[in-house]
C-alpha cells in the first residue's frame, strides 16, 4: 500500500513537473558546478538531448551536464567544450551518434552506444581527463587526442597524439586499462573478440571517419556565443527512445531506475518494459512490486 | 677601267666588309642578350619554386597536420608542391619545354629520381659543397636547353622525420610510398638538386631572326646609298668630265667654234670648267697672234 501511494505521489509529481516543463515554467536544470559542457558547434539538423525523463530538441549554445544523453542525426557534427579545472576539453560528436554523460564518476565519462566520438584534451596534461567507453573498447586522456568508434560489430580506437589510456571492456561494463602510444590503432570485434592493435588507422576506419574528425576540433568558439540557449522540450521519453540504453552494459545503467521510473505511469511504457524484461531484469522488482508476481 | 667601275667595286667591297662586321657583332650581342634573358627566366623560376616550398611548409602543412594522422597528404610536402606547380605551368603548349625537378639520388617519390645528367649535377654538388649554383647547357629533343641547379641539402632536422629510418617515418607515408626508397638521409647531406630547365633555342632563334632583319635593312640601305652615290657621281663628276673631254677634243682638232664649257657654281668642276675656258681663250688668242 505504501509502495503504491509512494509510486502514485511520485507519478503525480512527475506529471506536474512534466506539465510545468512543457509550459516552460520550470527552467532547464543548471549544469553541475564540477563540470559542464557547452555545445559550441552544431552542424546539420537539430540534435536531441534526453534529460531526466524528457526528450528535448537542442541546438548550438545549450549547456550539457552529467546525466544528459546526446543523440545526433545523420550528417550532424557537434563539438562540446567541457570546462573543468580551469581548462577545456573538446569532444566531437559525429553523425548518428548516441552518447551518455555518465554522472557520479571520478572523471568526465561518456558512454558511447553507437557512432563516433573524438576527444581532444589539449597538448599538456593540465586539462580534465575525458573517458569515452563503448561496449568493447574505451579510452581516456587528459593530454591527448583520440577517436572512438562504436559499430554494430566492433569498436575501434585511434590514438592520434599525446597520452592516452586504452580500456578493454567486459560485458558488465567494467574495464581493464592498458598502455597506448601515439598513432596506435586498436580494434575489437564481436562480443568478446581479442584486442587487435597496429600502427596507423585501418583503411576501413579512415573511410568511415567523419570528415570533420580529420582536422583538429575547433576550439574557443563558445566565446562567440552570446548567451546559453535552452533546449526545447518535445515530449516524455518512450520505450523506443530508451530500449538500447536499457540493454546497455549494466554499469552504464546505474541510476536509470530512479530516473525513468516515473515513466511507468504511462501504460504503453509499462507494457513495453514488461515485454522486454529480459534485457533489463533489474526493473522487475519495480514493475512487479507484489510478492505474488512470478519471477521471469 | 672606268672611274665608275672602280668606284663601285670599291664601294661594294666596303659594303661587304661593313655588312659582315655588323652581322658578326650584332649576332654576338643579341645571342648573348638572349642567353642572359634565358638565364634570368631560369632564376625567376627557381625563386618561384623556393617561394612555393616556403608557402607550403609555413602555411599549408600546419593546416593539414591533423589530417596527416589519417592519410598522408603529399600536398604538405614542399618539394611535391613546387613540382606540381611547375607541372601545371608546363601543361600549356607554349611552356612545355620548361621544367622543374628536385632530382634526388634516393627519393621517396620515384618520379624525383635523378637521371644520368642530373646524377652528374648532384655529384658535382656533393664533391664541391661550396658550390651554390651550377649553370649549363645541354641538347634536348627540343633543342638547346639551359639548366640552373642548386643543391638540396638536409639543413632542417624536420626533414629527417620522414627520411631517416622506416620506423621513424609516419605510417601513412610508408603505406603510400612503400619502404624501399627515401630513407637513410643524413643531416647536412646533399641528397639532390633543384634543377630548372629553360629552352634556349627559341630565344636564340629569335635573336638570329633579329640579326637577319638588321642585315636585310642594312643591305637595303646600302643599295639605296649605292644608287644615290652612283647618280651623284654621274651627275656631278662623270657627265661634266665627259663634256669637258668632248670640248677639249674639238678644240684640239682646230674647231675653235666649239661651245665653251658651261661653268656654273662654285664647286671644283665649275672651277675646272672656268680654268679650261680661260686656257682655251688664251690658246685662241695665241693662235690668232701667230697667224698675224
Amino acid at each position: 500500500m505504501i509502495h503504491r501511494l509512494t509510486a502514485r505521489a511520485r507519478g503525480l509529481t512527475a506529471a506536474v513537473f512534466a506539465g510545468a516543463l512543457a509550459l516552460g515554467v520550470v527552467p532547464a536544470i543548471a549544469a553541475s558546478p564540477a563540470a559542464s559542457a557547452i555545445v559550441s558547434v552544431a552542424e546539420g539538423p537539430p540534435f536531441r538531448v534526453i534529460r531526466d525523463a524528457g526528450v528535448y530538441a537542442a541546438s548550438r549554445g545549450i549547456i550539457l551536464s552529467p546525466g544528459d544523453i546526446v543523440e545526433s542525426q545523420p550528417a550532424s557534427f557537434l563539438v562540446l567544450e567541457i570546462k573543468g579545472a580551469g581548462t577545456a576539453a573538446l569532444v566531437g560528436i559525429g553523425p548518428a551518434t548516441r552518447a551518455y554523460w555518465m554522472p557520479g564518476r571520478d572523471s568526465i565519462t561518456l558512454a558511447l552506444l553507437e557512432g563516433w566520438i573524438k576527444v581532444d584534451t589539449g597538448p599538456t596534461s593540465a586539462g580534465p581527463e575525458v573517458r569515452a567507453l563503448a561496449r568493447r573498447l574505451g579510452a581516456a586522456s587528459s593530454g591527448g587526442v583520440y577517436v572512438l568508434h562504436a559499430g554494430a560489430d566492433g569498436d575501434e580506437v585511434f590514438h592520434e597524439s599525446g597520452t592516452m589510456t586504452l580500456y578493454t571492456l567486459k560485458p558488465d561494463g567494467t574495464a581493464t586499462a592498458g598502455a597506448s602510444k601515439p598513432s596506435e590503432f586498436a580494434s575489437r570485434a564481436g562480443t568478446s573478440g581479442a584486442l587487435q592493435t597496429r600502427l596507423g588507422p585501418a583503411a576501413a576506419f579512415v573511410a568511415g571517419l567523419p570528415a570533420a574528425f580529420r582536422d583538429p576540433l575547433p576550439a574557443g568558439l563558445s566565446a562567440k556565443l552570446r548567451g546559453g540557449a535552452e533546449p526545447r522540450p518535445v515530449r516524455q521519453v518512450s520505450y523506443d527512445d530508451l530500449a538500447q540504453w536499457l540493454a546497455a552494459p549494466r554499469d552504464w545503467r546505474r541510476g536509470f531506475i530512479e530516473r525513468f521510473e516515473v515513466r511507468l505511469e504511462d501504460p504503453l511504457f509499462f507494457r513495453a518494459m514488461d515485454q522486454h524484461m529480459s534485457a533489463h531484469p533489474e526493473w522487475y522488482r519495480i514493475l512487479h512490486r507484489s510478492p505474488a508476481a512470478s519471477a521471469p | 677601267m672606268k672611274i665608275a667601275l672602280k668606284f663601285n667595286a670599291l664601294l661594294l667591297v666596303l659594303f661587304v666588309l661593313v655588312l659582315g662586321t655588323t652581322y658578326w657583332i650584332a649576332r654576338e650581342l643579341l645571342e648573348s642578350n638572349a642567353r642572359a634573358g634565358v638565364e634570368e627566366n631560369a632564376r625567376i623560376m627557381m625563386r618561384s619554386a623556393l617561394a612555393v616550398r616556403s608557402y607550403t611548409s609555413s602555411q599549408i602543412e600546419p593546416l593539414l597536420a591533423g589530417q596527416m594522422h589519417y592519410k598522408f597528404l603529399p600536398q604538405t610536402v614542399p618539394s611535391y608542391a613546387a613540382t606540381e606547380y611547375f607541372h601545371s605551368l608546363a601543361a600549356s603548349a607554349d611552356l612545355r619545354d620548361y621544367a622543374y625537378k628536385e632530382a634526388t639520388l634516393n627519393p621517396t617519390n620515384p618520379r624525383d629520381r635523378a637521371v644520368e645528367w642530373e646524377i652528374d649535377v648532384v655529384n658535382r654538388f656533393r664533391q664541391h659543397p661550396e658550390l651554390g649554383e651550377l649553370v649549363g647547357e645541354r641538347d634536348t629533343e627540343f633543342g638547346k636547353s639551359l639548366y640552373l641547379a642548386q643543391p638540396l641539402q638536409i639543413k632542417d632536422p624536420a626533414c629527417l622525420a620522414c627520411h631517416s629510418t622506416i620506423a621513424a617515418a609516419p605510417q601513412t607515408m610508408t603505406e603510400m610510398y612503400g619502404t624501399a626508397n627515401g630513407f637513410g638521409w643524413q643531416p647536412q647531406e646533399i641528397v639532390g638538386a633543384q634543377i630548372v630547365s629553360v629552352p634556349q633555342s627559341v630565344a636564340i632563334q629569335r635573336a638570329d631572326a633579329i640579326v637577319t632583319r638588321i642585315l636585310y635593312l642594312l643591305a637595303g640601305l646600302f643599295l639605296v646609298l649605292f644608287i644615290a652615290l652612283n647618280v651623284m657621281l654621274t651627275l656631278l663628276v662623270l657627265r661634266p668630265m665627259k663634256k669637258l673631254g668632248t670640248i677639249a677634243d674639238q678644240v684640239s682638232l682646230g674647231r675653235m667654234d666649239a661651245p665653251e664649257f658651261p661653268a656654273h657654281g662654285r664647286d671644283e668642276m665649275a672651277a675646272l670648267g672656268r680654268s679650261f675656258n680661260r686656257m682655251r681663250r688664251s690658246l685662241v688668242e695665241a693662235i690668232e697672234m701667230l697667224e698675224k
